[in-house]
């Protein structure tokens, strides 16, 4: 199914100057590990050494924060939007 | 600026004029001078005015009486572009200084309702010279919407010694129409307090009568106002009409309140925001890349009963509350539960920093006395960050030296006497301390661990992931956007780092010219479409950016002419050492570190000719 995966802007950098993507997957990590293979020099910036997004960011699901909780149970449908929010601000 | 500028589109800065007030405290005189702008400085105000004023201000001592304090608005302050909330206080520091001795150049800002009130009254800037001969309250007021703005000088000693509620309030029951401007008992004890911050009211503290101001903390604005005898300044005008706003305007508002700008500040609860400052604790403990310990984070969880989610577990309800018209709400503002599960009293606002500089940096891990201390550093009227770190300091200096303990042997975790510590502090009898973490630590020949640059305190980031804070004009994070580049981009070469602080990291301070908060987060255009739909001026992203980067080196150059050397622009020691337990690239090394300054003074100094300013 066709995901739409959007992640922070300042991002593009290591992504060919792209920050939205539309990939063909089923699943939360099938989504990140594709992405991160399209764009290799995002998967530091994005993914920990186990895989897992790293702690700072939250995860929207149509718009929608997740919870840790939310994001392991994750069933994604057709045409579902995930975005990548970083958490860190300073003020 | 006045209302008939903004009615037509794409003005050149010389067709704007403002209205600058010089008060003679000494003399308790006001002169009123309509200036004509000469330049986008002119027009913009904030600190890009500023800065242009104190130019040829200099004093070899911050407190002398003949010291300028300045206190202006940015061109969108007190405008209908929601956040447009800010007053800013600009002189020579008397914390920020150089190796030399020598006071440099600063500002504070903070929002609430004053300065909107301050607009309402036609008050562009105000330059504060001389000493009031008593305490004193300067109202400045009209009376009748024809009417001159007038200033009074009032007798402020009812007002001396009390908490910043408490002359919010009081001067609230007196003048019901006004905002106000208040130092608190730190400010008043200026001479043994050298960070004392200015509260600022808010619509919301006037009508609850919490303590909930909004503060000008950084640099000792609030002692400088102290050492000119003014203990309040009241801006005390009716509430002007709402008038219609420009379509573009009202687009604008809405990306500031719903867009992706201001979502990391947005509340949790309300679908997509971040939460807030305070979310940094979930985001940066678990790489142990938080302060604690005066900056140098345990390789455990002792933090995370602090974390929000955890916080709301227990006998406290977090209410996202706003200043004045603002969509953002990010103040995280803390209440006891009351027995129907609702908010009861009012306890503290908790932002990232004043947590994490009063808590975790400070060994304390316990909610309950982490709310009791951010809110007993408020209500003394200092600024957080710069007490915060100077206890850290002081908490660290006693552990390595435990047979000749300052501040009686205070140590890290220990509420009870930090309590008493911060409480005394602000009472003006710890002098020791209050000079702050620079001055304490020359005097104690232990400066390796002293977390500041150029005399002003490290905000709640790790200096060893951040090797810009030497250049920043005037706080650590709030003027030199770098302290997150290595967590989030992870780039540790030379060239990324000296682009990182000589092309994009001062552009933070463009909300300091405009008079708008960094939490709405505008893009350049944003704020340009908003600047044309409210005054007319003609302006565009290029121009913005010259002037960012005109006042930025305009700062830097008071810095370098006014004692700064290359040695000025350094770090403490031990912030260039391996800490192993911060799950970061280790990089900011003194080798790198040394070849970082030595390219960015050349930069510096290539981008001063660039701009014609040598």
């Amino acid at each position: 199914m066709l995901i739409h995966l959007k992640i922070p802007s300042r991002f593009s950098r290591f992504a060919h100057g792209d920050h939205e993507f539309s990939l063909h997957v089923e699943t939360m990590e099938q989504l990140l590990e594709d992405v991160c293979q399209q764009n290799p020099e995002l998967r530091s910036r994005l993914l920990n050494e186990a895989g897992s997004l790293w702690p700072y960011f939250a995860v929207l699901h149509n718009s929608q924060r997740l919870s840790c909780e939310g994001l392991s149970n994750l069933n994604l449908s057709h045409e579902d939007t995930i975005e990548i929010m970083t958490l860190v601000s300073g003020g | 600026m006045s209302e008939d500028q903004a009615s037509v589109a794409s003005k050149s800065p010389w067709e704007f004029s403002f209205q600058r007030f010089y008060v003679d405290l000494s003399a308790a005189g006001v002169r009123a001078e309509e200036v004509a702008c000469q330049d986008y400085e002119d027009v913009f105000g904030g600190i890009a005015r500023g800065f242009k004023f104190l130019k040829d201000l200099a004093v070899e001592d911050a407190y002398d009486p003949r010291a300028t304090l300045v206190m202006n608005l940015g061109l969108l302050s007190g405008t209908d572009f929601m956040t447009g909330l800010r007053t800013y206080f600009q002189a020579y520091s008397p914390l920020k200084r150089a190796l030399s001795g020598q006071p440099s150049a600063m500002w504070s800002a903070g929002s609430g309702k004053f300065g909107t009130k301050l607009r309402y009254l036609g008050v562009d800037e105000a330059v504060f010279t001389g000493r009031c001969a008593r305490p004193s309250i300067l109202r400045i007021y009209r009376t009748g919407d024809d009417e001159a703005t007038r200033f009074e000088f009032l007798d402020g000693t009812e007002l001396a010694g009390l908490l910043v509620n408490d002359k919010i309030q009081k001067l609230h029951q007196r003048f019901p129409d006004a905002h106000f401007a208040v130092i608190g008992p730190a400010g008043e004890n200026y001479q043994t307090v050298r960070f004392a911050a200015v509260a600022l009211s808010t619509e919301n503290q006037l009508k609850s009568g919490d303590p909930k101001s909004r503060y000008c903390g950084r640099g000792g604005m609030g002692s400088l106002l102290g050492s000119k005898n003014l203990l309040a300044i009241v801006a005390d005008v009716a509430d002007q009409r709402a008038t219609k706003q420009p379509a573009e305007l009202k687009s604008i508002n809405q990306a500031v309140a719903r867009g992706e700008g201001s979502r990391r500040f947005r509340d949790q609860g309300k679908g997509d925001g971040g939460g807030g400052t305070w979310a940094n604790y979930e985001a940066l403990n678990p790489l142990h890349a938080m302060p604690e310990m005066n900056f140098v984070p345990t390789n455990g969880d002792a933090s995370v009963p602090l974390y929000r989610p955890h916080v709301e577990e227990g006998p406290y309800v977090v209410k996202d509350e706003s200043c004045f018209r603002c969509g953002i709400s990010c103040h995280k503002n803390v209440y006891d539960r009351n027995q129907e599960g609702k908010a009861g009293a009012f306890r503290a606002k908790l932002d990232y920093e004043p947590l994490n500089l009063l808590a975790s940096n400070i060994g304390i891990f316990d909610i309950e006395q982490a709310l009791e201390l951010v809110e007993q550093v408020d209500q003394l009227g200092m600024d957080s960050i710069s007490c915060g770190t100077t206890l850290s300091y002081v908490m660290e200096y006693n552990k390595r030296y435990p047979d000749k303990p300052i501040a009686d042997g205070l140590s890290y975790g220990d509420y009870a006497k930090t309590r008493e510590i911060i409480g005394r502090l602000g009472e003006g009898e710890m002098g020791e301390v209050g000079q702050g973490t620079m001055r304490l630590s020359e005097e104690l020949d232990a400066t390796s661990f002293a977390m500041h640059c150029k005399g002003v305190e490290f905000p709640a980031y790790l200096p060893q992931t951040n090797p810009g804070y030497p250049w920043a004009l005037a706080g650590g994070h709030m003027s030199m956007r770098t302290m997150f580049l290595l967590l989030l981009e992870r780039e540790t070469d030379l060239d990324y780092w000296v682009s990182a602080i000589t092309d994009k990291g001062y552009m933070t301070i463009r909300d300091d010219i405009v008079g708008i908060c960094k939490f709405a987060g505008m893009t350049h255009d944003q704020v340009c479409d908003g600047i044309q739909a409210l005054t007319g001026l003609e302006i565009d992203v290029p121009k913005l950016e010259d002037l960012i980067t005109r006042t930025f080196l305009r700062g830097y150059q008071l810095e370098r002419e006014n004692g700064f050397t290359d040695d000025d622009y350094d770090m403490p020691a031990e912030s260039h050492e391996e800490c192993p337990q911060i799950e970061l690239p280790y990089f900011n090394t003194p080798e790198f570190f040394a070849g970082l300054k030595r390219r960015v003074q050349v930069r510096l100094g290539e981008m001063l000719v660039e701009n014609d300013m040598v």
